[in-house]
């Protein structure tokens, strides 16, 4: 058995170019022009802000696509270059999530898997903010046990045909296409074979949408169901029967970003208010506890940044600072609500802002973090798998 | 980490492993002092190591191997010495932070509590308060009583009564503030690799102790420990990293919280796991378990650094903290 050591966990701390800095003061002047806007309004969760038109602003400041070559729409900008900006946006409480997962993890994927035809017809308009993605994993039947979707694509003349039913799909009911994960063929010995991956239009005939309401109330994710979906040959990405290879290799974008550990940071941000300047001794202690492990997460995430940017994959590191960030995004709300006396919940002639509705969207919105992007149990295996357990 | 500290890990790790053994211990905690470390360890210049990244890679290094000497505690005051314009002795030191007081002639005076390996050391620098600010003198222990204590490792914390000693010499424009920071900074790396050693040793008992037929890290429960005690020597580790790399109040004292409270948090998993025999005597655990049990506490635990971290962010108020968190310290 593989002996653990720190030379398998380690987060070198990256340091940030200086075309960072630049840019981090470019963004905040961007959102302090932005404060005033319609559009804008700071969220209890990064995932909880869908707003095409701030999307298209910050596509107009070349936000979207960042680091994606030139001719695909892109700006040629670093991987750290767009941490920066993705960190400023989620402390901001920013309407990010309806360009997010498309500049995330599925415009990567498709610049790293997708055929050029792909490329050129969809990265540009990600990049300009006119195209929305919605992640298609999860079944009914599938939850953490990925592998075992059953979602099928079979060969038709000139294409394929999809049949089965996805779910937890956020915004499908707004977004333009899903990266569908299928089953092509057999899953043979290790159950990682026999999955492909395809583009789909989620307006396409046989595409039907249903909603989900969660437990908030709100309907922001979706059944989506396949009904003798028949798309064309060049939907495929990538190799046919190389979908598990290329899902991980997304799973480590969607796991490793500050939206793990700052999609709540506003409630700290007015935790700092509510408490004041003159914190008693435990307030203190709790600020600073916050204060200190959100320090050690970011500097973490920004080493997993810098891991992709140099092409390596950092899996074990991705779930790390996933399952360490969960755990603060809670602390951050049970932290909350132990220090000071507030009941959660919309104070009579209150609004939205205020200190009681915030702390009571943040409290339900909770389970949902070590959900989604994978479990914490998923993520746990995964670190003992790196540990040389598995 | 660059190749130089890379290098200096390695021979601290090959000579740590070659002298800290289970019969060096036993003479340590008889009450000897290990002169062959220490002998060693000075041939190899690692109690002159520069702060902060040379000085922090040794220590963390040496605190995996749970060393029995005032590493830390020597190179820090050679730091004190060295910045003061004051000679530095030969020999192993160890470092006084909280104020004593200091007369217009040179003369020591009141108690230091708890000092890190007084009894077996020649000279102590010592923070001083006096009519001029803060000071710092090299005292020699031989003129000072000493009283006998220990932590929770059995390391000697004595302590110390300067009544009627005089400094060997002593310069201004030191900070109190400063050496206990920089103090909790090397514990903090001494955890870290306290944390490293039983994160390692759990990982490969747990592949070598069977029941019910197998390796206990075949069950997910014992998994899910090991990726949790994983998941805190990564956290301290990387802070402690990030500390080295942009340093400052924030910085040092985000890396000595962290490192305190993952220290009890792993320090439970690995006894969990290690099962009865790692509550044994004659089991190596106890010795780095005991150690993070002591270093957490020592120049502020968590609570302590968390509290005035927090006292800060509350007095920049909500608008301050993000840029607080991101910006240069």
């Amino acid at each position: 058995m593989p002996q653990a050591s720190a030379d398998n966990l380690r987060f070198p701390p990256p340091v940030l170019p200086e075309a960072a800095e630049d840019l981090r003061a470019e963004v905040r002047a961007f959102l302090a022009d932005s404060a005033g806007e319609e559009a804008w309004r700071p969220n209890s969760d990064f995932g909880a802000g869908f707003s095409p038109e701030f999307s298209r602003r910050l596509a107009a400041k070349g936000w979207i696509g960042m680091t994606w070559p030139k001719k695909y729409g892109g700006a040629e900008r670093s991987n750290l270059e767009r941490y920066t900006v993705t960190e400023e946006l989620l402390a901001a409480g920013a309407p990010v999530f309806a360009h997010w997962i498309a500049d995330r993890q599925s415009g990567p994927l498709l610049l790293r898997f997708g055929s050029e035809a792909q490329r050129t017809a969809i990265l540009p308009r990600i990049a300009s903010g006119e195209c929305f993605f919605s992640i298609g994993m999860s079944e009914p039947d599938s939850g953490s046990d990925l592998a075992s979707v059953r979602t099928r694509a079979e060969r038709v003349a000139g294409g394929w045909r999809i049949n089965g039913a996805k779910v937890w799909t956020s915004n499908a009911h707004v977004n333009h296409f899903m990266i569908a994960l299928c089953r092509t063929g057999e899953a043979g010995e290790d159950r990682h074979g026999g999955l492909s991956q395809f583009l789909i239009d989620l307006k396409h005939d046989g595409v039907a949408i249903n909603p989900i309401v969660n437990m908030l109330g709100a309907h922001e994710f979706n059944e989506v169901v396949f009904d003798e979906v028949e798309i064309p040959e060049d939907r495929l990405i990538g190799g046919e029967g190389d979908g598990w290879r290329q899902v991980t290799s997304e799973l480590a974008y969607e796991r490793s970003g500050a939206e793990r550990f700052l999609s709540n940071f506003h409630i700290f941000r007015a935790l700092v208010d509510e408490i004041g300047a003159t914190p008693d001794a435990h307030q203190a202690a709790a600020l600073g506890r916050l204060t200190s492990r959100l320090w050690t997460l970011r500097s973490m995430s920004l080493s997993v940044a810098a891991m992709l940017e140099a092409g390596e994959s950092p899996d074990v590191e991705a779930a790390i600072v996933k399952d360490l960030g969960n755990r603060f995004e809670r602390d951050v709300v049970e932290t909350a609500r132990a220090v000071i006396d507030v009941q959660p919940g919309a104070m009579a002639g209150g609004n939205a802002a205020d200190f009681p509705s915030l702390l009571a969207e943040a409290v339900l919105r909770q389970p949902s973090f070590t959900l989604r992007g994978g479990t914490t149990e998923i993520m746990r295996s995964i670190i003992a798998r790196g540990l040389g357990l598995r | 980490m660059n190749e130089e500290l890379e290098i200096l890990s390695h021979s601290a790790a090959r000579l740590f492993a070659d002298l800290v053994t289970p019969e060096l211990l036993r003479r340590v905690d008889a009450g000897e002092w290990p002169h062959e470390l220490w002998d060693a360890v000075a041939a190899a210049g690692f109690e002159g190591a520069e702060m902060t990244a040379f000085a922090a890679t040794v220590t963390r290094i040496a605190g995996r191997f749970a060393a029995p000497i005032p590493l830390p505690e020597t190179i820090l005051a050679a730091a004190m010495l060295e910045g003061a314009g004051l000679s530095v002795p030969a020999g192993a030191m160890t470092i006084v932070a909280e104020p004593i007081a200091i007369d217009a002639a040179g003369s020591l005076s009141g108690t230091a509590r708890r000092v890190p390996w007084a009894r077996h050391v020649a000279h102590i620098a010592v923070i001083c308060d006096g009519t001029e600010g803060a000071t710092l003198a090299l005292a020699e222990t031989a003129r000072c009583q000493i009283t006998a204590g220990q932590n929770l490792a059995a390391e000697p914390r004595d302590d110390v009564c300067f009544d009627g000693a005089t400094a060997v010499h002593s310069a201004g424009g030191v900070s109190s503030a400063l050496l206990h920071e920089q103090a909790a900074l090397l514990r903090a790396a001494q955890i870290a690799g306290a944390l490293e050693k039983i994160l390692s040793m759990t990982v490969q008992y747990a592949g070598e102790r069977r029941q019910f037929g197998r390796p206990i890290a075949k069950f997910q429960a014992v998994q899910h420990h090991l990726a949790v005690l994983a998941g805190h020597t990564a956290a301290a580790c990387a802070a402690l990293e990030a500390a080295l790399a942009s340093p400052g109040f924030l910085a040092n004292a985000a890396a000595k919280a962290c490192a305190s409270e993952a220290a009890g948090e792993a320090a439970a998993i690995a006894h969990q796991v290690h099962g009865a025999i790692g509550f044994t005597a004659e089991h190596a655990l106890h010795r780095h378990t005991k150690a993070l049990w002591a270093w957490r506490e020592e120049y502020g635990n968590e609570t302590y650094w968390n509290r005035r971290l927090g006292a800060e962010m509350a007095a920049l108020g909500g608008a301050g903290l993000w840029p607080k968190i991101v910006g240069p310290d």
